[in-house]
């Protein structure tokens, strides 16, 4: 019975959801099992709607040997009830099957043994804490295993999005939010921002890596906890992750915020009428308190990085570095 | 009254040339006067949205984006938002058509209250002026959904400011015409004009009117609480000083949700209207339909919280909204098989208004079908925020309100202006506005199923044929407007003069000339059931149509 | 509402008879019909204000315990009686005004007029006093040592809660919405004396006192809310 069931969905998708993406999450089946009954209940009642029309248009249209309207009652209460009651009757019906899976979606408790990730999103970049202590710009997570992200934002809303999933929450600053759910499918798929944000608004992606089980996970989450090897690495790594070339270009094209490329050294003219040099001060305070200086003709919009000690330093050695050139 | 005013009319001599000059029409009390005066800054309004909408569809030619920055996708995106739904949309049909043809009608000399009329219209106006001027100072990248806290930023400059202060004139304005209108249909009817009697536009703009008065206020304090917000920090709205920036969604859609409803009931007023006279046939089921309208004003403030199914609100009140979201399918279905069963065994004429309303049934039943998957918890969770939003509600919005605004302004351009439009042309237009319409948003539904979200400047590759058919339409459809506007407007100098019942309708403003005087009638209209065709017979295309005996109830 | 100006309309009419009335009896109902439609309007915009306190009280009922101290409980209840005295005075001039009787109007407009006045004048007394102790709205809330002095001693001894400016933004948001519609009141009220004193007013005529009474009432009512709400909370 649920075997046959299952096929008839699928059948059904093919026609009617054949646009959407992987299903990689234990819930997506279900969603898109609604998705298909309410597809194919719409399309049977838009084609009522279109024949009915056209019919009646070619019909009854008017013409020299038809001018005048046929005798037809002016209301029937019996079938005007009819076609209430129906549309009633089906909209419980959508409801009952939509908030059933719905609940599933919108489960709170992930259990003691959950996947427990940090998510926290920023103007322009998501930023993911793991079990065991790794922080990445990707979120990792493994095949069958309940996962639970406790979200918060250290600006705006944001809105964490897994169309393959079939899930998305927004991330609210001031509180945490929580989505809870299973992997179905390893493999990478696309994490993107639902809720506007501002100007990279359509940039702010990231990437879901799905183990295919834990030992590789396991085996994921410890090779980045090494020590690095230097310095410039230190902060190529706090660069890329923290999402600081969403801005600042490295490459010396313009962005957002002023280009790291031969950042370095620079006098720069402050939006207040003064100057600066950019040496190591100056990249401190523009990291832990952005809106204390701001150069000319940049928007005062980057929010502070809480970055730590030697971090900060691996940035400005990475700056360095990228005003010697490779 | 202004001293304008209080000169009798001489007999025959039409609104239009009733006072001349400027003064005579910006200082106007004339109901008809401020429609037509509406009706000009409406389409104004209509236009400049609509080359937002073009600059948009053409940078998404390309995913990386083919025309402008991020930042000015940004502002246009939101420009085009809040200057379509604030000036456009939400007005368009209340007081640009529903101003001209209220009191006529009821078969009254004008609304109910004539200087709030006009005082509506200069808020409105004013309004206007802060949108354009909140263009000009830089405009603002907030979406016209203006939440906090990226609304109400630092960096955000005077652009918030001067919309926000736009938004609360034009909302008071909405306010003012509500209440007017409202007043307007219980009071000003001759004593045998029954309830039951009227034509169903004004029950659809009665319900209208209730939203107006009862939506809007909340909308007014909330834009307010954002200016003070924004200004004095008052942590209301803003997490940083202990608000609560959900509060503001909630507040925005108690108004912006009933909103959707004070744009889509007067276009099924007009619907109502046109499917008869075209069918020449009484509208079925009349009580059904009149009270649906009532039905969808009062469900549609029960509903707000469906825009916020992912915004961290508790799952049962989620099932709750989801539930009484579904509900409006009732009545919007009872309105859609009423409005079928009228043509049925009807005489359809195939007129440029009854084309609009034909394609109308579709388009409406498109964007209303797919409210259901927006409505029903487990789909709208992956949908929400998507280009299957975006499409859905420019269905409803753009497609259907628009087409029945159409449909409306051919219905009545020649009571407003006293001549007919090319048929011809208005055809064309009429086809070639379906079909751009459904080229351009049909694709949009496909991106958004394939996870594509909103308001983006820059898109995967993946998208791109879709995006494509979308520019493609939208062409197709600017276009098509554009042969309608070039249709009306060549009417005013080419088109033959029209007679006062040009389609052989039943409702007052057709005993009224064309164009009417300006207390609207010369003597009091005869009262009869706005769908009783008995008796109406055509006596020639240039005549027009006229009650045999001129008999009434 | 739309009364015109004498003068401007035909002589067989009634003087304040809008050309598109048939009746004074349909003009009065007309205009008391959109009244209420407006004032209805009124109570939601005052409604989203509302709202906001009981989320905020709901959410963070400490705070509204520990704010409300700052508030003068007797000028509340000074100002209570106040508008309900005008109130009295509102109704007592429709009246007048309904049975012809000029001077009774005239006396009835400008004691609701005075204490109209007398109202603003305590509330300003009471912005000026919070104001200058450094109580302002959400961010400006910097209350100096000499009012934090005033508290009871229990409250004293525990750690303020955060965000109480939060509290008085809600407070001079409802409370100075409210002023604003007092003022706007106390403007109608002096264009009703001035009719009044020209005469314009007696049985046949007498909408506008009635509607601005109308709105007077609920502007009574509102504040008949808010001084529980903030000063007895």
């Amino acid at each position: 019975m649920l075997h046959s069931t299952e096929r008839l969905t699928s059948a059904l998708l093919l026609a009617g959801t054949g646009f959407m993406p992987e299903r990689a999450s234990s819930v997506a089946p279900g969603v898109d099992g609604v998705f298909a009954f309410i597809f194919w209940l719409s399309a049977f009642f838009l084609a009522v709607i279109v024949v009915l029309t056209v019919l009646f248009v070619v019909r009854y249209r008017a013409r020299p040997a038809r001018p005048a309207p046929e005798p037809s009652p002016a209301h029937d209460t019996r079938l005007e009830l009819l076609w209430s009651g129906i549309p009633l009757a089906l909209v419980f019906v959508i409801f009952g099957v939509a908030t059933k899976v719905y609940l599933e979606m919108s489960r709170q408790d992930a259990g003691a043994s959950a996947h427990r990730v940090q998510v926290t999103a920023r103007k322009w970049s998501w930023w993911f804490d793991h079990p065991g202590g790794k922080g990445a710009k990707e979120l990792h997570l493994v095949v069958g295993r309940p996962t639970e992200l406790v979200m918060a934002s250290a600006d705006v809303i944001h809105s964490l999005y897994l169309p393959d999933f079939r899930l998305k929450q927004d991330v609210v600053p001031g509180r945490f939010t929580r989505m809870v759910f299973t992997p179905s499918l390893a493999g990478t798929f696309p994490i993107v921002c639902a809720e506007f944000c501002g100007t990279n608004h359509s940039q702010m992606n990231a990437r879901a890596v799905v183990h295919p089980d834990q030992a590789s996970f396991d085996a994921w989450a410890r090779e980045g906890l090494q020590p690095e090897a230097s310095l410039v690495e230190v902060g190529k790594r706090v660069f890329d992750e923290k999402g600081c070339m969403t801005c600042h270009s490295v490459d010396g094209s313009p962005g957002v915020g002023p280009t790291a490329r031969s950042m370095w050294g620079r006098m720069e003219k402050l939006a207040d009428g003064g100057s600066v040099q950019v040496d190591e001060n100056y990249v401190r305070e523009s990291i832990l308190k952005p809106s204390a200086r701001v150069v000319s003709g940049f928007e005062n919009v980057m929010p502070p990085i809480p970055l730590e000690e030697r971090e900060i330093q691996g940035v400005i050695a990475y700056l360095q570095s990228l005003k010697e050139g490779p | 009254m202004s001293t304008a005013q209080a000169v009798p009319a001489a007999a025959g001599e039409s609104y239009l040339h009733h006072g001349r000059g400027v003064r005579s029409w910006l200082l106007t009390l004339d109901h008809k006067r401020i429609g037509i005066m509406y009706l000009v800054l409406v389409i104004g309004a209509l236009f400049l949205g609509g080359v937002f909408a073009m600059v948009l569809r053409l940078h998404l030619w390309s995913p990386g984006g083919a025309l402008v920055s991020n930042d000015a996708y940004n502002k246009l995106f939101t420009l085009h938002g809040a200057v379509m739904v604030f000036l456009f949309v939400i007005p368009g049909i209340p007081s640009a058509l529903g101003n001209f043809v209220v009191p006529l009608q009821v078969g009254a000399k004008d609304v109910a209250f004539p200087r709030v009329n006009l005082l509506s219209f200069y808020l409105y106006l004013a309004g206007a002026l802060l949108f354009v001027g909140a263009l000009v100072a830089g405009g603002l990248d907030t979406g016209w959904t203006l939440y906090p806290p990226y609304s109400l930023e630092d960096a955000r400059g005077l652009g918030i400011l001067l919309a926000l202060t736009g938004v609360f004139l034009a909302g008071f304005s909405s306010i003012l015409t509500g209440v007017n209108f409202i007043a307007t249909i219980h009071k000003m009817r001759p004593p045998r004009m029954g309830w039951f009697d009227l034509p169903l536009f004004l029950w659809a703009l009665y319900a209208t009117g209730i939203i107006q008065i009862i939506a809007t206020p909340v909308l007014g304090i909330t834009v307010a609480l954002g200016f003070l917000e924004r200004l004095f920090h008052l942590g209301i709205f803003l997490p940083e000083y202990g608000g609560d920036p959900v509060l503001f969604q909630h507040f925005f859609w108690f108004y912006s949700h009933p909103a959707v409803y004070i744009m889509i009931l007067p276009a099924m007023g007009i619907v109502s209207e046109v499917v008869s006279v075209f069918s020449r046939k009484p509208i079925f089921g009349y009580r059904f339909i009149a009270m649906s309208s009532i039905a969808i004003a009062v469900i549609g403030f029960l509903v707000w919280g469906h825009h916020m199914f992912v915004s961290g609100q508790s799952r049962w009140t989620n099932v709750i909204f989801s539930f009484l979201t579904l509900l409006v399918a009732i009545p919007s279905a009872i309105k859609t098989f009423n409005w079928l069963a009228t043509m049925y065994k009807g005489a359809i004429v195939l007129k440029t208004p009854m084309i609009y309303v034909l394609t109308f049934f579709a388009i409406f039943g498109v964007g209303g079908l797919t409210g259901l998957f927006l409505g029903a918890l487990a789909t709208d969770v992956p949908l929400h925020d998507t280009y299957f939003v975006v499409a859905h509600f420019h269905f409803v919005m753009v497609g259907a309100v628009v087409t029945a605004f159409l449909a409306g302004l051919h219905y009545w351009w020649p009571k407003m202006t006293g001549r007919m439009y090319d048929e011809r042309l208005g055809r064309i237009s009429a086809a070639l506005v379906f079909l751009g319409f459904n080229l351009t948003f049909i694709p949009q539904f496909l991106a958004g199923v394939a996870g594509m979200p909103r308001r983006y400047a820059t898109y995967a590759a993946a998208f791109q044929g879709m995006n494509r058919l979308s520019t493609v339409g939208a062409m197709v459809l600017a276009l098509g407007m554009l042969i309608a506007a070039w249709s009306l407007l060549g009417s005013l100098f080419r088109g033959r003069r029209a007679p006062a019942n040009p389609w052989g309708a039943a409702s007052l403003e057709w005993a009224a000339a064309s164009p009417p005087v300006h207390d609207n009638f010369e003597s009091p209209p005869a009262v009869v059931y706005a769908y009783d065709y008995s008796g109406l017979e055509l006596i020639s295309e240039e005549a027009g149509w006229a009650r045999a005996g001129g008999t009434s109830r | 509402m739309s009364a015109p100006s004498p003068g401007s309309a035909p002589a067989a009419r009634a003087p304040f008879l809008a050309p598109h009335f048939g009746s004074m009896g349909s003009q009065l109902d007309t205009a008391k019909l959109g009244t209420w439609l407006f004032l209805a309007s009124e109570v939601l915009f005052f409604g989203g204000l509302f709202t906001a306190y009981a989320v905020f009280r709901a959410n963070h009922p400490d705070l509204f315990h520990y704010a409300h101290h700052f508030l003068d409980w007797r000028l509340g209840a000074l100002n209570t009686v106040v508008l309900i005295g005008s109130s009295l005075s509102a109704a007592w001039s429709v009246r007048c005004a309904q049975l012809g009787q000029r001077r009774g109007l005239r006396a009835a407009l400008l004691v609701t007029l005075l204490l109209a006045g007398v109202f603003m004048v305590v509330k300003y007394t009471e912005y000026s006093h919070k104001l200058h102790h450094g109580i302002g709205w959400g961010a400006a809330y910097h209350p100096t040592a000499e009012i934090l002095e005033s508290l009871p001693a229990a409250l004293r001894a525990v750690p303020a809660p955060e965000h109480l400016g939060t509290f008085y933004s809600i407070y001079f948001l409802m409370t100075g919405l409210h002023g604003i519609h007092v003022l706007v009141g106390m403007g109608l009220y002096l264009w009703l004396l001035r009719r009044a004193g020209r005469g314009d007013f007696g049985p046949g005529y007498y909408v506008p006192v009635d509607m601005v009474a109308l709105y007077w009432h609920i502007v009574d009512m509102i504040w008949i809310f808010l001084f529980p709400l903030f000063y007895l909370v």
